[in-house]
């Protein structure tokens, strides 16, 4: 009977498909399971309550219809959300069509040995983050090692195992590979991640609730907890005793600690200073800021993973050169790059990336000016710049000034008026023409489109 | 005013936002291609940037309608419960810029960023710069909000400009020709503030004198504003 079920609910999805076209489909319909029919009632299930409320407003009725014609017995649809226990991330891999969206939500995957309680406690884990896409360099070696010995090992070998360094370099990816890993070596081993942020709130929540033993328990029970980002620690005093508790406990438990944080135990002004340096005690390993080459080699490592054809070297290179800040920063502006692409449906060349970036390149929002544009076009073309304001009209001044005018008219929001004032008092019907005539020359004189180009360029830096 | 001008009650005028009511041209058919785009984006949230008036919140109000996304400004950041909001899957903020760098909201924004993104949500921010440019000394936010992609509205082109004219002055009801509209957008800096300001201009001076908004009239406004400049 379930079989039966099952290949309705197929037939079904074959007809939304058609109706809805795929890029709905995959985004919406795709995700959804079939868990049963019961009197009447079609149950489905949904990774996020969003996308629950999502697909029963906008496909509810359709998904209704083309069931009974199906099955005339099954009156109503039920979209549950569902524990995301057994369950990659919504068509994580059916969606390579679109080159970076497999990218776009988690999995809704926490390690599935946690038993209930753990597991609405601790934060999701993100699929993507493993220890084999995780690229090694010189500056994140030693995290990475640490990160390995303790998820390869039952046995503790420092405690806790303190990862810092700046936003964006990796800790997070370390954790959920810790987690990934011991989940598949070892599923009988108990892994809690999760944020400070998240641990906080539980631990309010929990006091509310008077729940607190059962949090304490839960924490307690732990092989191995990670806390994430321990600086939002700010000076809640319960909470920190809360979790320096927890943390002894575990430590005479021998169970294993992982902490992060944007800075060292030391630094960490806003926590209690028993438990700065009893973070300490263990390992602390600090992840550097990337060199040119990892983050090569990260963006080539993203790319295979993208499945993205051909990519230009010169970009990659340009991208690794240019964005220095972070790793998330960086792989924030390939992705960023491949979805544009995709948008305006052009190839990607350098040219394309300084424009498609250009808000995160450039360092400031200087605008360009009038004067700027006349003294550059003056020296593009040596004239002196007097001819900018000038009444000559021979050919050699009139065109450059009508380049200039062409320029202002696009890089600054001046009003034709100003524009013309700005050119020693001329009418604004004169800038109007200057800028038809460079307009149509632009298409037809191959020299003249460079120059502006160049002189744009130059300009908008 | 002199004593000959007509008393005018400043009414805010009745604007239309759905998508059809939005005109799409080069200057911002990127930043609507990403709305429509979602939710197919490459992470999970999205900042969108352009000059006052350019349409931000037309497109905010459009995509919020869309998605059933709650709308918030950063005051309404402060006051809400994070977990709640995020518990919502969509969330749209108006001048996130401000809000980033301020002390107050720049942690609610931080967490609520990583709930959306833990629990599958959407955050679509806006603001009047781009990220970059934001005063966001939390380093753990400003690193996620330069990783996110940032879509702007450009200044307005000349055919923007004159379709933008016409639905402020659909939009307060009055009746102008295109010789008007082409005239202003020939005169006026390119900026949908100015766009703004000279249809507002020219609607009192029109109310003001009972004249219909003719070429001439345009001409005796933008005159007298000139005298003011």
């Amino acid at each position: 009977m379930d079989q039966e079920y099952a290949g309705q609910w197929q037939r079904v999805c074959t007809r939304l498909r058609s109706e809805f076209g795929d890029a709905a489909y995959n985004s919406w319909l795709r995700p959804l399971m079939f868990e049963r029919i019961d009197e009447g009632m079609a149950h489905l299930q949904a990774p996020t309550r969003f996308m629950r409320d999502w697909v029963l407003s906008h496909y509810g009725e359709r998904i209704r219809a083309f069931w009974q014609a199906e099955d005339k017995t099954v009156r109503e649809i039920k979209i549950a959300v569902h524990s995301g226990a057994d369950r990659a991330a919504p068509g994580a891999a059916d969606r390579n069509d679109t080159g970076v969206a497999t990218d776009n939500t988690p999995t809704p995957v926490r390690a599935a040995a946690l038993e209930s309680r753990a597991l609405r406690m601790g934060s999701a884990l993100d699929s993507r983050y493993q220890f084999d896409s995780f690229v090694v360099g010189r500056s994140n070696e030693l995290a990475y090692a640490a990160a390995r010995r303790v998820a390869d090992t039952a046995s503790v070998n420092f405690n806790p195992l303190f990862l810092y360094g700046g936003v964006g370099l990796g800790k997070t990816h370390l954790m959920h590979a810790i987690a990934w890993h011991i989940h598949e070596r070892d599923p009988g081993r108990e892994v809690i991640y999760l944020s400070a942020e998240r641990f906080m709130y539980q631990f309010v929540r929990a006091l509310r609730d008077r729940e607190t033993m059962a949090f304490k328990q839960v924490f307690r029970s732990a092989d191995v907890l990670m806390i994430d980002d321990v600086q939002f620690f700010s000076r809640k005093d319960s909470t920190q005793e809360e979790f320096f508790h927890t943390f002894n406990e575990l430590v005479d438990q021998n169970k294993q600690i992982v902490i992060s944080a944007d800075r060292s135990p030391s630094d960490l002004e806003d926590v209690e200073e028993r438990i700065r340096s009893r973070l300490g005690w263990g390992l602390v390993v600090d992840i550097h800021q990337t060199d040119f080459e990892l983050r090569l080699g990260i963006l080539e490592a993203k790319l295979a993973r993208a499945n993205v054809g051909d990519f230009p070297p010169k970009v990659l290179e340009f991208l690794a050169h240019r964005i220095t800040s972070n790793v998330r920063e960086l792989e924030g502006a390939l992705n960023r790059l491949i979805a544009h692409s995709h948008l305006v449906g052009r190839p990607i060349n350098l040219e394309m990336t300084q424009e498609a970036l250009q808000d995160l390149l450039r360092a400031n929002d200087r605008r360009v000016t009038i004067e700027e544009i006349q003294k550059k076009v003056a020296q593009h073309f040596n004239i002196r710049l007097a001819d900018m304001h000038s009444a000559r009209r021979a050919r050699a001044v009139a065109r450059p000034r009508q380049v200039a005018m062409y320029l202002a008219k696009q890089l600054t929001t001046r009003s034709l008026p100003e524009i013309g004032r700005k050119f020693g008092g001329r009418d604004h019907t004169t800038v109007m023409h200057a800028v038809k005539r460079i307009e149509e020359l632009r298409q037809t004189d191959a020299t003249l489109a460079e120059d502006i180009d160049l002189l744009r360029r130059m300009l908008e830096g | 005013m002199n004593m000959t001008d007509q008393m005018i009650l400043d009414l805010p005028a009745r604007k239309t936002q759905g998508r059809a009511d939005f005109l799409i041209t080069d200057s911002n058919a990127d930043a609507v291609a990403w709305l429509d785009r979602w939710p197919d984006w490459p992470g999970h949230a999205l900042c969108l940037y352009g000059p006052e008036g350019s349409g931000k919140s037309h497109l905010l109000h459009w995509w919020c309608a869309q998605t059933n996304a709650r709308r918030l400004t950063p005051a309404q950041l402060l006051d809400a419960d994070v977990t709640e909001l995020a518990a919502l899957g969509a969330v749209a903020l108006d001048n996130a810029g401000p809000a980033a760098g301020s002390k107050a909201a720049a942690e609610p924004l931080l967490h609520l960023y990583n709930l959306l993104r833990e629990q599958g949500g959407y955050l679509l921010l806006a603001a009047r710069q781009p990220p970059r440019q934001w005063q966001v000394s939390l380093p753990d936010l400003r690193s996620r909000l330069l990783a996110a992609p940032a879509v702007g509205i450009q200044a307005p082109d000349d055919r923007l400009l004159v379709a933008v004219m016409a639905k402020m002055f659909a939009d307060r009801q009055v009746r102008v020709g295109p010789n008007v509209l082409s005239y202003l957008a020939t005169r006026i800096e390119r900026s949908f503030a100015a766009a703004e300001t000279a249809v507002m201009k020219l609607d009192r001076t029109s109310l003001s004198g009972r004249r219909p908004i003719t070429v001439p009239l345009a001409r005796m406004a933008m005159a007298a504003e000139e005298k003011n400049d």
